[in-house]
């Protein structure tokens, strides 16, 4: 009997930079909302409420189709005691979970750590985007960490490689070169663990874009490309369970109300595109997003 | 014949100092000795600069350009063709200390111009530096300081300022970066009109005293009417700022330490190489010359040979400036300029201000394959005279003596010297015994040996210890 249950796979978008959360979520109905921010706040015509108290701002419009499809749950107040109101060391803490000291792992490594113990799966977690996340970070957990998925593979298009004969010596050669080594320092060590991932995800993730066909087109903005280069990989069924990927920047301490609109904008339609694409594919209902800033 | 060890010496200066340098160029420095090349280094100015006139000719789009990734080769063109390494490394050092984005300053031609502010002012005294970086356009608008004004003050300025351009976190007080705010008010931008009826307009800096609280501040102790000069006056004496600076150089010129967000609890690697820097900090009186001076000239320096993961910067710029295929005005600084962000250093635009986190955390396994790609190509490309020069200088070796022990040494001596770790050692070994004889009677023997060299030189750049400087 063929089984429809499937893994769940978790998607996060983080918002770099700090987001305005009270010009996204806005609490119209709070007098303190209007009295502080005299300047800084989303008109009352330009709001959606939710109910009495809150109200999306305007600009999000598909966020609140998939709201009052209940589809979509916000959660308040998010933080934690003793902040330093240092950006940087707030962002250490999301990434690691760790308030109280400098934590060096990050949270989701830990969770593909505990969703693949043995490590056998270098696709389980994998960030799209420039570099790799802290938050995707634990030494001895591999992840992979993808920019541009067409040309993604290890010696490829090398010119001193002229057969597959060539190519198969290197890439042996390769693998020999990073395999583990008594001794040889932690950078090292580490160095050899990354070359060995990359050849291992390499050869997985590449039949990703082959595979993939949508009617779905999505909005022309840099979310939406990387929204779709996670469903490419999500539908190409290699077991993974955890994806990163990052938009901003949110830092808007002035004069923000034009850019806080147009990100809001380009990530809403990603969104809701990156959601038509997986329905129209039946494989929406395992994948859950998380925003956070 | 320069002595190797000098050579493997010189080699070292030049990868940190610069972007690394070709064999022949490091045999012409050796033979001026390695204090003097440091002297030539310090004075960058007795070496002939970038000609804009003729860089702007051949590159009529650079000049004031819109587009980031323009803005961002005008700067890579620089780093390779530099006659004048150290300016342009600094000015990559001081890009990542008061990192700037273009991501909010949205203004690349400001960025450009600071990146020149850091050319001209990066190696004289850090008090002078700290007040021209204050008055950039792109770092007021980037922390907001246009926005500071007496009665509505925007501490974003003054908190970095003293966070992660000064003194570190744990040294001074809330309060005191409240007061330094104040002592900022009124440093504005002021738009000048555009060149062109449509177009942007270019930043410069206005003091603007209608705007500037001129009440008494108390700020680090210190009370008085301050302005920001005078914070900046009191900051350069401080003893957090002389270790503060003193470990950022270390970090950026000597060995990979943690990440600066981490300094207040971490100790350096090495501490007493972070006292030696703070006494020349404190007996120069904060002059950066005199500083690297004492740097490239100690023991802690030059011991260090491959101790700090490469950034992609000089990852990209290194391996191009050894296959020279980008020296003067050629098509492609662009696509160079793209391979830095796609590696994870997208110049003019790190991640925040906090700068981007080096050492191994330039690596991940996405990132790896990205720099072994790029380098391996680079190295296995046999059309590139850079790499004709590397194979001939091996092929010139082999005719002495035809092992492959010698061939690998050759090898690793014209694309470094390099050295690398047992693993890698013999797989490049077996690699030269597939080789056989190096011979060029014919075209087909030639041939052959220049397919069976740049295999090999392709296998050294795809190693761990290549991504080391």
């Amino acid at each position: 009997m063929a089984s429809t249950y499937k893994d769940p796979v978790l998607v996060v978008l983080e918002l770099t930079g700090a987001n305005d959360y009270l010009n996204t979520i806005v609490p119209y109905s709070d007098p303190l909302y209007w009295d502080n921010r005299p300047k800084v706040h989303i008109s009352e015509d330009q709001l959606l409420p939710i109910d009495d108290r809150l109200a999306f701002r305007s600009d999000i419009e598909p966020l609140k189709e998939i709201y009052d499809q209940g589809d979509m749950a916000i959660i308040h107040g998010i933080g934690f005691e003793n902040s330093p109101r240092s950006h940087f060391r707030a962002m250490d803490i999301w990434h690691t979970c760790e308030p109280d000291s400098i934590g060096i792992d990050g949270w989701l490594a830990k969770v593909v750590r505990d969703l693949d113990p043995g490590g056998e799966n270098v696709l389980k977690g994998v960030s799209l985007g420039q570099g790799l996340p802290r938050a995707l970070a634990m030494k001895g957990v591999p992840v992979t960490s993808v920019n541009n998925l067409p040309t993604y593979g290890v010696l490829s298009s090398n010119p001193a490689i002229t057969s597959e004969r060539d190519r198969t010596q290197l890439l042996e050669s390769f693998a020999r070169m990073y395999a583990p080594a008594i001794g040889t320092g932690p950078t090292m060590e580490y160095l050899g663990q990354a070359g060995r991932d990359a050849l291992r995800g390499a050869d997985i993730i590449r039949v990703a874009p082959q595979a993939y066909s949508s009617t779905v087109e999505y909005a022309n903005n840099p979310i939406a490309r990387r929204l779709r280069d996670v469903a490419q990989v999500h539908l190409a069924g290699l077991g993974t369970q955890v994806f990163y990927t990052a938009y901003g920047s949110f830092d808007t301490h002035y004069d923000q109300m034009g850019s806080h609109t147009k990100l809001w904008m380009d990530i809403s339609v990603a969104i809701r595109d990156f959601f038509a694409d997986l329905r129209e594919h039946g494989a929406s209902e395992e994948v859950v997003i998380m925003l956070f800033s | 014949m320069p002595h190797q060890e000098d050579v493997r010496l010189m080699a070292h200066l030049m990868r940190r100092a610069g972007f690394g340098d070709p064999r022949e160029e490091l045999e012409k420095r050796v033979s001026k000795g390695y204090e003097a090349v440091v002297e030539e280094l310090l004075y960058p100015e007795r070496q002939p600069a970038i000609d804009e006139e003729l860089l702007y000719r051949y590159f009529p789009g650079y000049e004031g350009a819109g587009a980031p990734p323009i803005n961002q080769a005008n700067w890579v063109y620089r780093m390779i063709n530099t006659r004048r390494p150290l300016e342009e490394k600094m000015a990559l050092f001081w890009h990542q200390l008061f990192a700037t984005g273009n991501s909010k300053v949205d203004n690349p031609p400001e960025m450009t111009r600071q990146i020149a502010i850091f050319r001209e002012h990066g190696l004289g005294a850090f008090r002078d530096l700290l007040v021209e970086v204050a008055k950039s356009p792109a770092i007021i608008f980037w922390l907001d300081n246009h926005g500071n004004r007496d009665g509505a003050i925007n501490e974003n300025w003054g908190r970095e300022l003293l966070e992660l351009f000064s003194m570190g976190v744990g040294n001074y007080s809330e309060d005191d970066i409240k007061e330094a705010a104040r002592a900022f008010t009124g440093w504005t931008i002021a738009p000048k009109i555009p060149r062109n009826p449509y177009g942007r307009f270019h930043w410069q800096f206005e003091y603007k005293p209608e705007n500037h609280d001129s009440r008494e501040k108390t700020f680090l102790g210190h009370t008085g009417n301050f302005n920001g000069e005078d914070i900046v006056d009191i900051i350069v004496d401080q003893p957090a700022t002389a270790r503060f600076l003193a470990r950022h150089l270390y970090r950026f010129f000597v060995a990979d330490e943690p990440h600066v967000s981490t300094w207040n609890i971490t100790p350096p690697v090495d501490p007493e190489a972070i006292e030696f820097l703070v006494n020349v900090y404190n007996e120069s009186r904060g002059d950066i010359r005199s500083i690297l001076r004492a740097l490239f000239n100690s023991h802690y320096f030059k011991n260090a040979r491959f101790a700090r993961v490469k950034c992609p910067a000089e990852l990209v710029v290194g391996a191009v400036r050894l296959a020279g295929n980008y020296n003067g005005f050629k098509p492609g600084f662009n696509n160079l300029a793209l391979e830095c962000g796609w590696q994870g250093q997208e110049l003019l635009n790190p991640p925040s201000v906090e700068g981007w986190h080096a050492g191994s955390e330039w690596i991940d396994p996405g990132v790896l394959m990205r720099r072994v790609n790029f380098a391996a190509r680079v190295f296995g490309d046999v059309s590139l005279p850079g790499v004709q020069a590397i194979i001939k200088r091996v092929v010139v070796n082999a005719h002495g003596d035809p092992s492959p022990q010698a061939i690998v040494a050759a090898c690793l001596d014209a694309m470094g010297p390099l050295e690398v770790g047992e693993a890698t050692y013999s797989e490049l070994i077996a690699h030269a015994e597939r080789c056989g004889d190096l011979a060029w009677g014919t075209s087909e023997e030639l041939l052959a040996t220049l397919r069976n060299v740049s295999k090999i030189l392709t296998l050294i750049a795809a190693s761990r210890e290549f991504q080391f400087a």
